[in-house]
């Protein structure tokens, strides 16, 4: 009797545990599609809503990967996968991405593609900022703008770009290392999403219709 | 008869000159000078870091390229060799540039040898598709917050006085000898690839190993944390 009450006392307790444990899992169908920038190799990008289903602010695991693989399912190319917000409280909603340049010369050979989300076992812990969106004939640009009394080493901008279902079809962050922006300064980053490419989202009906922009640094 | 052995010679004549006249263009002539050797470390972490200058001497603006930086014995005997780097990528005509290189002394055939001297080489080429601005922005070494990664932080402050946004543009400091003006020590460079607004301005660092300032002051070496940067035109 005793065996069998600690045994459930047991079991409830990892049960629980595992309750308490973060879990970041896919919210919706993911997209990926290969783009090159200059006629070369090609990258693939991968985007995803993804929701933390746990009970515990969770962040991704630098085991987290994104993965292209050869008609036998073996892998030709892997990348880590990002996260925006880097952490998610529980029931909170983010964005997953890869941008995967490979340097197979040929894309008809990825066949297929997979991804794996871990998380880790400590969230990160971070400071948003307000961004916005510059729109100029050549790259986007993200204005992020220091609206604190401390310089803001390190700024990180992201933007978020979503069709019309309401979709990611293209994320992307940049950090400016070494980097500090003084208070009332601004810094310009650019974020990749060129004319061409937002032509090329047209073509395949993943037009990008709102844009969400957004700035942060770890703690 | 006569006027067609002229009219020859005046040809032959003016072909010479104008081979001349090109091969005088293209002539690309340059040094580099060996400036400061910094043995900083013992055993497994005994480290050098070599700084050098570029004199373009042609009057034509070439890209020095990848460089090399040898290391010699007191015997004349080379030790090793080691890659360079010279900033900015491009020297005007007459103009120079700051060449840098580091060696982990402990992958020396042997070690107790001793480094008696270094050279620089390279191999330039004409290159006037791109060309850059030199400023000294203004820059002070922190020697408070070090950073156990990367070093003492030398910040310099970036400002943008002028109408455009300002961007890709390269960043580095040395520190350079108040005695002689030659460069002790040459950071790595940190390629700027966002943009600074007209009018503001921001801060960027590069480092400096906490063994090289330990050894100038060890040396009573005085000196003075110089800025670079190079903007495109």
């Amino acid at each position: 009797m005793k065996k069998t009450v600690l045994f459930l006392f047991a079991l409830l307790l990892s049960l629980g545990c595992a309750n308490a444990y973060a879990s970041i899992e896919l919210a919706n169908t993911e997209i990926c599609y290969t783009y090159s920038y200059d006629g070369t190799f090609p990258r693939i990008y991968f985007f995803a809503d993804v929701i933390n289903q746990g009970s515990q602010p969770a962040s991704l695991s630098s085991q987290s990967s994104f993965s292209i693989n050869d008609e036998a399912g073996n892998p030709l190319d892997k990348q880590t996968l990002r996260m925006i917000p880097v952490t998610l409280r529980p029931g909170e909603k983010g964005v997953v991405f890869a941008h995967l340049t490979t340097t197979l010369p040929d894309a008809l050979s990825i066949k297929s593609y997979r991804y794996e989300l871990q998380t880790a076992a400590f969230p990160w812990e971070y400071v948003s900022y307000p961004a916005e969106l510059l729109s100029d004939t050549g790259e986007s640009y993200i204005r992020l703008t220091n609206n604190s009394s401390d310089i803001l080493w390190n700024p990180q901008a992201y933007i978020i770009s979503r069709d019309a279902n309401g979709m990611p079809v293209f994320v992307n962050t940049t950090l400016a290392y070494n980097t500090g922006i003084p208070s009332g300064q601004s810094l310009d980053f650019a974020m990749k999403l060129t004319p061409d490419l937002i032509d090329f989202l047209k073509k395949n009906d993943l037009a990008p219709v709102t844009h969400e922009a957004g700035g942060f640094t770890y703690r | 008869m006569k006027l067609k052995r002229t009219v020859f010679l005046l040809t032959v004549g003016l072909l010479c000159l104008f081979l001349a006249s090109a091969s005088a263009q293209t002539e690309i002539s340059w040094s580099a000078t060996a400036d400061t050797m910094l043995s900083v470390g013992s055993g497994a972490s005994a480290r050098a870091y070599f700084a050098g200058t570029f004199h373009n001497e042609s009057d034509i603006a070439v890209a020095p390229g990848s460089g090399l930086c040898t290391l010699i014995d007191e015997s004349g005997n080379v030790l090793a060799t080691v890659s360079a780097a010279c900033f900015p990528p491009v020297i005007p005509p007459g103009g120079k540039g700051y060449i840098r290189a580091e060696y982990p002394l402990s992958g020396l055939p042997d070690p107790d040898s001793g480094v008696a001297g270094f050279s620089f080489s390279f191999e330039p080429y004409p290159f006037d598709a791109l060309s850059y601005t030199e400023f000294s922005p203004d820059c002070t070494l922190d020697n408070e917050n070090f950073n156990p990664l990367q070093g003492y932080p030398v910040t310099v402050t970036i400002e943008n006085d002028g109408h455009a946004p300002m961007e890709n543009f390269l960043c580095m400091v040395y520190l350079r000898s108040n005695a002689d003006q030659k460069p002790l020590y040459i950071t790595e460079t940190v390629s700027f690839y966002n943009r600074i607004p007209s009018g503001g301005h921001v801060f960027t660092n590069c480092y400096i190993p906490r063994a090289v300032l330990e050894l100038l002051k060890e040396e009573k070496t005085d000196y003075s944390a110089v800025a670079l940067l190079f903007l495109p035109n």
